[in-house]
């Protein structure tokens, strides 16, 4: 043993590793190696189509047509029609804008230390803003109709926005479930489970369909808007159960001490309950945020034009019909992405030493 | 010495001030304050109410119209992609309804299986001890998690109607199965006569199942071994069947599906539609029921798996006897709820053109421009469904909690 070079070392270690993790037994031999043949094919196959095979953002139609794996290029010639759908074309770079601020809001909101209240501030303002831009009518900008906002600033309106709504709405929920007041209760239980047992498919058509019927005579209200304001009820409902694992998971002699010390109370909701159910509920409220953001290319179906159905329109071109699976991919690569730094986020916030960020 | 104070004797000494013992009562600006609020809500309720349902009425005024359901019985005038009960163009809405609903079921029905199947492998994939095993499973999880259902549906329908070969060169599985770009054609059996008595003696062995494995139990309890289940069950029902086929009572035959001309005829036909959504809604959900799958295993303690090893139980007896019917009391509400889920995603069918409920609905409402009543049907189909899923898992819950003695 003393005579062990060090320098194979790592080599026993890695063996050792090897024989534990997999080749503990025939069977377990026999499993790694077919599950190794079978991602050899596929991960090869993938390769060979998607790198070497094919052709290159910056490739054009004729070498798409003879190439025998992907066709990126599809993405760069389609790449203002898949992210801005139908918004006119000199006009396009409002949508970008929009988009660029939409992001920008989400940086700060994550990156930067700031109080409540200019989070709100900045929230509000960014909606503001990203609304004008999108519409215009103002300040010598054109009017675009919303029927025309389409693909990632519509994504990021609707999903961005009606999240940031649905999140107080579902505190307020969440606490009115988790009172002892019998009306409260009653009013926020018929609320949130009529809503969940409602697939969000049939919520959105109530928002195209009913939702004008609700509204005075003579008022119109936008489509987009219509959708946003349906999205914020429906989250809501989700958001308020996820509260609410929160809440009930919170010792009541938390809320009998603030009582006991005097505290009046909003005094306790704000010191004592809420950051405490809060930083409980994190990991079902990121959960809740991952499918509330994924859920919103569901508007499609009724209509608006997100991501997914502008890319249709992208390869509803004869000329690129073939390439409806890149266009597929890089929406995938997309949502997958942003996904993935929500539950990163998610993680570092339920940790305790990241609270103060 | 010291003498402790008879504990019957308190009642003589000081009594406790009042104040303490009982709670102290609330004078009535407290009770005004508490019942505010709900009266504020309960005003603005009524209020919103109201407005809404003068808005709504005004609005209906105006188009000349009141809510009124009668229009459910007149002639729907559209077809459907397919349907489980006969049905025409010329049919009711009513029925148009229905048709929607059953496929809605369907579809809900056979995602349950297929997903749970796949979750119950993802989730013993992702505790396996082989190392690329479970990080394979957690990919494939990991994934699922963070891609939109409705993306994973459009791109396989996209890719089965681009991908999958025209009739005439469909795609042939075992046993005549058919693949197209028509959709999935499998081979059916089909009853040709004595339909009848094959109902009953299946009932009747159903029937039976449960009170062989009570008295199966009630052996074990009173000796210790647990005599065979399953095996004298499945080869009763398959004598059974054999003497009946044999001897004529109950003729069946398969149906194989065969192209004639330009379609195919025969055997089960399950659109494309029918089948990419299936299969997306199985791959997403199976997903999610992978995860929840893990949690349950991982959630009994090691020390069971240990013991059973121990006791000289192989691995499939361990996760069969030990792990997994402990696990299913971790996932049982977790479990409810996707099954809930998957059965409200089946809406997304209408991407696809499948006529389930809400694509049904679609249709009728830009036909008969009711959508507020179509609305609460769908409403209330769903609740309902909810409801009998929501008490099917209390109840199963309950049966499953560990009972203390």
């Amino acid at each position: 043993m003393a005579v062990l070079a060090p320098k194979r070392y790592w080599l026993r270690t890695a063996l050792s590793w090897l024989r534990v993790n997999l080749f503990s037994g025939w069977w377990n031999t026999l499993l790694t190696l077919a599950t190794l043949a079978a991602l050899y094919i596929f991960v090869s196959a993938c390769l060979r189509w998607g790198v070497f095979n094919a052709v290159p953002l910056s490739g054009d139609h004729n070498s798409c047509l003879t190439a025998s794996g992907a066709c990126w290029a599809f993405l760069h010639e389609k790449a203002d029609l898949i992210l801005t759908g139908t918004y006119p074309a000199p006009e396009r770079w409002r949508a970008y804008t929009a988009t660029g601020v939409i992001v920008a809001l989400i940086l700060i909101q994550l990156l930067a230390p700031l109080r409540i209240a200019l989070r709100v501030g900045l929230l509000l303002g960014a909606a503001g803003v990203s609304y004008l831009l999108l519409r215009g009518g103002v300040a010598g900008l054109p009017l675009v109709e919303s029927h025309r906002w389409n693909g990632l600033p519509l994504v990021l309106f609707l999903s961005i926005f009606s999240m940031a709504a649905a999140f107080p709405l579902g505190i307020v929920l969440a606490l009115a479930r988790w009172s002892r007041n019998r009306t409260l209760n009653l009013a926020a239980i018929g609320y949130i489970e009529t809503v969940r047992a409602i697939p969000m498919v049939a919520v959105l058509f109530a928002g195209v369909f009913v939702l004008p019927l609700v509204i005075a005579r003579g008022a119109a209200i936008e489509p987009v808007m219509a959708v946003l304001l349906v999205l914020v009820l429906f989250y809501a409902a989700y958001f308020a159960e996820d509260v609410r694992a929160g809440l009930q998971a919170l010792p009541h002699g938390q809320v009998e001490a603030g009582a006991s010390l005097g505290l009046s109370g909003w005094q306790r909701l704000r010191l004592i309950v809420l950051p405490q159910a809060l930083r409980t509920a994190v990991p079902g409220l990121t959960n809740s945020v991952i499918g509330s953001f994924k859920d919103t290319s569901l508007v499609a179906i009724v209509g608006m034009h997100d991501l997914l159905s502008t890319s249709r329109m992208a390869y509803a071109d004869p000329l690129w019909q073939a390439y409806a699976l890149e266009a597929n991919i890089a929406i995938g690569l997309f949502y997958f992405l942003c996904c993935w730094m929500i539950s990163e986020r998610g993680r570092l916030l339920g940790h305790p030493v990241a609270q103060r960020g | 010495m010291y003498s402790y104070p008879n504990p019957m004797s308190i009642p003589s000494g000081p009594a406790m001030p009042e104040a303490i013992s009982r709670p102290p009562v609330p004078d009535w600006r407290t009770r005004l304050r508490a019942a505010l609020w709900p009266i504020a809500l309960f005003i603005g309720v009524a209020v919103l109410g109201l407005i809404i349902m003068r808005n709504v009425s005004a609005n209906l005024a105006a188009a000349g119209m009141e809510i009124d359901f009668s229009f459910l019985w007149q002639e729907a005038g559209f077809d459907v992609s397919e349907s489980l009960v006969p049905y025409t163009p010329r049919d009711t809405y009513a029925r148009v309804l229905l048709v929607g609903i059953l496929n809605t079921l369907l579809a809900a029905a056979i995602v349950l299986v297929l997903a749970s199947a796949i979750g119950l492998v993802v989730g013993i994939a992702m505790t396996s001890s082989n190392w690329l095993v479970r990080t394979l499973a957690h990919a494939y999880v990991e994934l699922l998690r963070n891609l939109p259902k409705l993306l994973i549906l459009i791109a396989l329908y996209v890719l089965m109607v681009r991908g999958l070969p025209h009739v005439r060169s469909a795609w042939s599985g075992p046993f005549g199965a058919q693949l197209s770009n028509r959709g999935l054609f499998l081979p059916w059996p089909v009853v040709e006569h004595g339909g009848d008595l094959l109902a009953v003696v299946t009932v009747l062995w159903l029937a039976a199942a449960p009170f062989w494995s009570r008295a199966a139990r009630r052996q074990q309890d009173r000796t210790g071994r647990r005599p065979p289940t399953l095996l004298p069950l499945l080869g009763i029902g398959s004598a059974i069947l054999a003497v009946l086929l044999l001897s004529g009572m109950v003729r069946v035959a398969w149906s194989f599906p065969v192209l004639q001309g330009f379609n195919i005829s025969g055997g089960m036909a399950l659109s494309l539609q029918f089948t990419a959504l299936v299969v997306a809604l199985s791959v997403y959900h199976g997903g999610q029921i992978g995860a929840i799958v893990r949690g349950g295993i991982v959630a009994t303690s090691t020390g069971q798996r240990e013991a059973a090893l121990a006791l000289g139980l192989d691995w499939f007896k361990t996760m069969r006897l030990i792990v997994l019917p402990q696990a299913l009391r971790v996932i049982t509400p977790p479990l409810g709820n996707q099954y809930s889920n998957l059965l409200k995603n089946t809406s997304i069918a209408l991407a696809i053109g499948y006529s389930d409920l809400l694509s049904v609905v679609s249709t009728s409402i830009n036909q008969t421009f009711r959508p507020i009543e179509l609305m609460m049907l769908v409403a209330l189909f769903f609740l309902t469904v909810n409801m009998l899923i929501s008490g099917l898992v209390n109840w199963l819950d309950h049966a499953f909690r560990l009972k203390g003695r």
